[in-house]
């Protein structure tokens, strides 16, 4: 029977439906019986959902945002 | 190194529009990988002079993203070797933490939050960028662009001058490295 460190190395492939089908249900059986790799599995998708929920346009802190302004309004001024 | 050539965007006409369209993206993934406010900023203004000088040459189909992300990048790691400030000790590998029959070293716990049904509080965003910050660089990197940036594997490979089998790696290690990290914060608390 796979072993738990084989699962959690397969994990990659596991979520990302891309494990051949005869490991995919070998990871499935050993599903059944371990629920310390059902709360892998799970909390591994959770942390990959939670990363892809982080804003990627928060705002600048304000003295670099204005620092930044002036830079790049005199960038535009002298033409680039 | 000359930076990559974007072939297409909405030619942004004034500098608000610059500022506002671009340099928020920008600093946010400089920030993530480099985890430090001021090399954030010096790699903002640097990319944000090459989109100003680059602006006339701005023309074609596609790819403007892929060009910010990758001379974001490009800038972020030339900053990171100017500071010498890579890291030059082991990197810890998840994988080794396993009893010697393959089993788990320690209890695994589920966790309270559902991503899909609440918004990030700033509270977790700020667990998430503090784990972020926390991972070796090389894992750092891969996951920032696949994970937070959304980028598919084949164009992180491409950016970072990586295979796609060693992204493939390093990313599966960053994610393990992160839920470990984040574990102690979001797990139920037995019975």
């Amino acid at each position: 029977m796979i072993c738990c460190r084989e699962v959690v190395e397969s994990l990659f492939d596991f979520v990302s439906g891309e494990l051949p089908l005869e490991l995919c249900q070998r990871i499935e059986g050993h599903l059944k019986v371990c629920s310390h790799c059902v709360c892998i599995v799970e909390t591994y998708q959770v942390t990959i959902k939670l990363s892809r929920q982080l804003p990627k346009n928060d705002s600048l802190p304000r003295s670099c945002a204005q620092r930044l302004r002036t830079t790049i309004e005199r960038a535009m001024k002298a033409g680039g | 190194m000359d930076a990559p050539q974007p072939t297409r965007v909405d030619v942004p006409a004034s500098v608000e529009e610059v500022f506002h369209d671009y340099a928020p993206r920008i600093y946010n993934l400089a920030y993530r990988m480099l985890s430090n406010e001021a090399d954030a900023e010096d790699v903002t203004q640097d990319v944000l002079l090459q989109l100003v000088r680059n602006l006339d040459t701005f023309r074609g189909e596609s790819a403007f993203p892929t060009w910010l992300h990758r001379v974001t990048v490009n800038a972020a790691l030339a900053h990171r070797r100017k500071r010498a400030s890579h890291e030059q000790h082991r990197v810890y590998d998840p994988l080794d933490s396993f009893l010697e029959d393959g089993s788990h070293a320690a209890p695994v716990r589920n966790w309270f939050v559902q991503p899909e049904r609440d918004a990030l509080d700033r509270e977790t965003r700020t667990l998430i960028d503090q784990a972020i910050a926390q991972l070796p660089e090389i894992y750092r990197d891969v996951y920032v662009l696949a994970d937070v940036e959304g980028l598919p594997n084949a164009d992180i490979a491409d950016i970072l001058g990586l295979s796609l089998s060693a992204v493939k790696s390093r990313l599966h290690r960053a994610r393990l490295l992160m839920r470990n990290a984040l574990a102690p914060h979001f797990e139920e608390v037995p019975a």
